[in-house]
């Protein structure tokens, strides 16, 4: 039967062929499509903690309900180092949080301020790689008054700003006490993460230094970040992490913190399944276009095998065989094909910079997140199996309607050929 | 008033009172005229120039903060203040000149001119606002004046009740000057807003300051905030002393703040 269904399928190599390469195609693109979005999201996820949110963040209660200077949790360097030993935990990054008027005789802007640890942040976020001009924070902070205090700027903002490393910046921080926070600081480098708010408005200090400025105590902070290795389960360091929170400070993922993100990630995900159910569809046209052509064709050839004393059932299992093997090898093709592209993709990854209006080299931004310029695909060999399982299921039920019109048909009216 | 005034250059909407026409109270003894009390009241701090020392604590709900205070006067026009301690806030300034209020920061040597849209925001983070030291209005000229007896707490007290006249740009509907009758000493100033009354502002422990004998301490108590308070204390002052010109211009001011 096999054989049959094999030597039929040979008999119109044409439409064969045309039929197994819609398959093929049709497999193919649902492959790459979901390698593609898997990483495109996974590309924003990452954008959204590797930039600046680190993957869970400590705050003090009252600062996650509503973020204030004054709500800071106590962050001595044991507490850091026992989070940071974590297992999964790259590193934690103490931050003070606060704005500043910052600027020159000519210029000058509002911005946000982050008092991060020099050596503590990078462990966590992107932020030292992102240096485009100059350098990171030093490790160890200059000491004023011999010194002056040293400031990274977001790039944009370095650019309104009209400064560049080497250059004096007052920066005037809103301070707890209300007394005055301004000090002329130098500007040692400029950072361009990507994220459109980091690079816009964001101004890096030594935390020490934010501190003093801002009138916090030594050693609060608003907020610690903690970055994890890629691939750690989120659920599991959280569980990890929580024992060693402070009293009165509350303990959030990534997940929690932008959750507009996740269900953002979450609708796209869904969303492909209409994508998914158009492809199945042509698909399932194709199929039962062919079988149903190829049916009409050998409608005297099947009625002889009727008259000779094939079995209806025989002759439709023959024919639904016929669908299924058609797709299978379609099936087969596109797993390749889209595997082949997928690889290439892992390899060289997708320049997402082509396709935004930003131009090359600056990030790519949607909804306030950015993400790299080029994301690399993801070979899944679990992602192979549902395109090819829900082909066969297509095929059979596109196999089974042609093959039942033929088995039901009178041999003798068949053969005719006036039925 | 003067306290401020004289010690921060008219940090206060208290300088010299209108000269009215005398009032009568109600029980008929006499009342000082306004201008009695008036000179009475100007001539508490009164002096051509003056030089002192001064604490300041300013306690809100998310912090309090004690500061110690050097100041300079001239005229009506002109004040200094440097401050000297805590050492984080050491060196920063406010100078008041004929063309008006500037901030001084330290650390970043800058000079700032306070612009007018920000004179109502708080000086140097007390309830003071940067307004109350740059305040030129005169009353003789900007308010209507009358006295009137009243009895507080079992005390007999004056009252100075002082109505912004209609078109001039006083944020206080009026201003009510409560006076102790016998040693013609500022008790106590509710500032109004409308009907109600938005800060008050107490004089309390009257001593020998600089040879006088006044109030040594201000304390302004905003009301909806009524655990918050800004302190002003006089620690020593020199009335009539003598203030080079060139103390109120940028380069007296570095000069002040670098001792």
């Amino acid at each position: 039967m096999i054989r049959l269904a094999l030597r039929s399928l040979g008999r119109n190599r044409w439409r064969t062929a045309l039929t197994v390469g819609g398959v093929a195609v049709g497999v193919g693109l649902i492959i790459w499509v979901s390698a593609f979005t898997d990483a495109y999201l996974d590309a924003m996820a990452r954008g959204a903690t590797a930039g600046r949110l680190g993957a869970l963040q400590i705050h003090a209660t009252a600062y996650v309900e509503k973020p204030s200077l004054w709500d800071t949790v106590a962050a001595p360097d044991a507490l850091l180092d026992r989070l940071a030993a974590v297992p999964d935990v790259t590193g934690v990054a103490p931050r003070v949080n606060g704005m500043a008027l910052v600027g020159h005789e000519r210029r000058s802007r509002a911005a946000m301020v982050l008092g991060v640890d020099a050596v503590r942040e990078p462990r966590v976020t992107t932020v030292e790689r992102a240096i485009v001009a100059g350098r990171w924070l030093a490790a160890t902070p200059p000491e004023p008054p011999a010194h002056r205090r040293e400031a990274v700027l977001g790039e944009g903002l370095a650019k309104h700003l009209g400064v560049g490393p080497g250059d004096e910046l007052v920066v005037d921080l809103v301070t707890a006490d209300g007394s005055p926070g301004d000090d002329a600081m130098t500007v040692v480098g400029l950072v361009r993460t990507g994220n459109v708010e980091v690079d816009r408005g964001v101004v890096y200090l030594h935390r020490a230094d934010a501190a003093y400025l801002m009138a916090l105590d030594d050693g609060a902070v608003h907020e610690l970040a903690v970055g994890l290795a890629p691939g750690a389960d989120l659920d599991r360091a959280r569980a990890a992490i929580a024992p060693l929170v402070p009293a009165g400070a509350t303990l959030q993922t990534w997940k929690e913190l932008v959750p507009d993100l996740v269900q953002l990630i979450d609708v796209s995900r869904g969303s492909m399944w209409i994508f998914y159910l158009i492809i199945f569809a042509l698909i399932a046209l194709g199929l039962l276009n062919t079988q149903r052509m190829s049916a009409l064709e050998r409608r005297r050839e099947l009625g002889v095998l009727v008259a000779i004393g094939t079995t209806p059932a025989r002759l439709g299992a023959q024919l639904v065989l016929e669908a299924v093997f058609l797709s299978a090898v379609g099936a087969l093709v596109g797993v390749a094909l889209g595997s082949a592209l997928t690889a290439f993709f892992a390899v060289n990854g997708l320049d997402m910079g082509a396709f935004a209006s930003g131009g090359k080299g600056e990030g790519v931004s949607w909804a306030g997140i950015a993400f790299d310029d080029v994301i690399y695909f993801r070979l899944d060999p679990a992602a192979l199996v549902p395109p090819v399982v829900w082909t066969l299921v297509v095929s059979f039920f596109c196999g089974l309607w042609p093959a039942i019109a033929a088995a039901r048909a009178n041999p003798v009216t068949a053969i005719s050929g006036r039925g | 008033m003067t306290a401020l005034r004289t010690a921060l250059s008219a940090l206060l909407a208290l300088a010299p009172l209108a000269l009215g026409s005398p009032s009568r109270a109600d029980d008929g003894a006499p009342l000082p005229t306004v201008a009695e009390l008036t000179h009475r009241l100007d001539d508490l701090y009164r002096s051509s120039a003056s030089h002192g020392t001064m604490r300041m604590e300013v306690v809100t709900k998310r912090y309090s903060r004690s500061l110690e205070m050097e100041a300079w006067t001239k005229g009506d026009d002109l004040g200094l203040v440097v401050i000297r301690a805590p050492a984080r806030e050491a060196g920063n300034a406010s100078l008041k000149t004929e063309d008006g209020l500037w901030s001084y920061g330290k650390r970043s040597d800058r000079l700032l001119r306070i612009p007018p849209g920000l004179l109502s925001e708080s000086w140097m983070g007390s309830h003071f606002t940067n307004d109350d030291l740059m305040r030129e209005s005169s009353y003789e000229k900007d308010y209507d004046t009358t006295v009137a007896r009243r009895t507080e707490d079992g005390r007999a007290r004056l009252v100075l009740t002082m109505v912004p006249k209609p078109d001039t740009a006083i944020v206080y509907s009026r201003l009510e000057y409560v006076v102790d009758p016998d040693t013609l000493l500022p008790v106590r100033l509710d500032f109004f807003d409308k009907k109600s009354v938005v800060r008050r502002m107490f004089f309390e422990d009257v001593g020998d300051l600089g040879g006088r004998k006044v109030p040594k301490t201000l304390r302004l108590v905003p009301t909806d905030a009524p655990d918050e308070h800004t302190i002003v204390t006089y620690v020593d002052m020199t009335f009539d002393a003598k203030v080079p010109a060139g103390t109120f211009t940028p380069q007296g001011l570095r000069r002040a703040t670098e001792r």
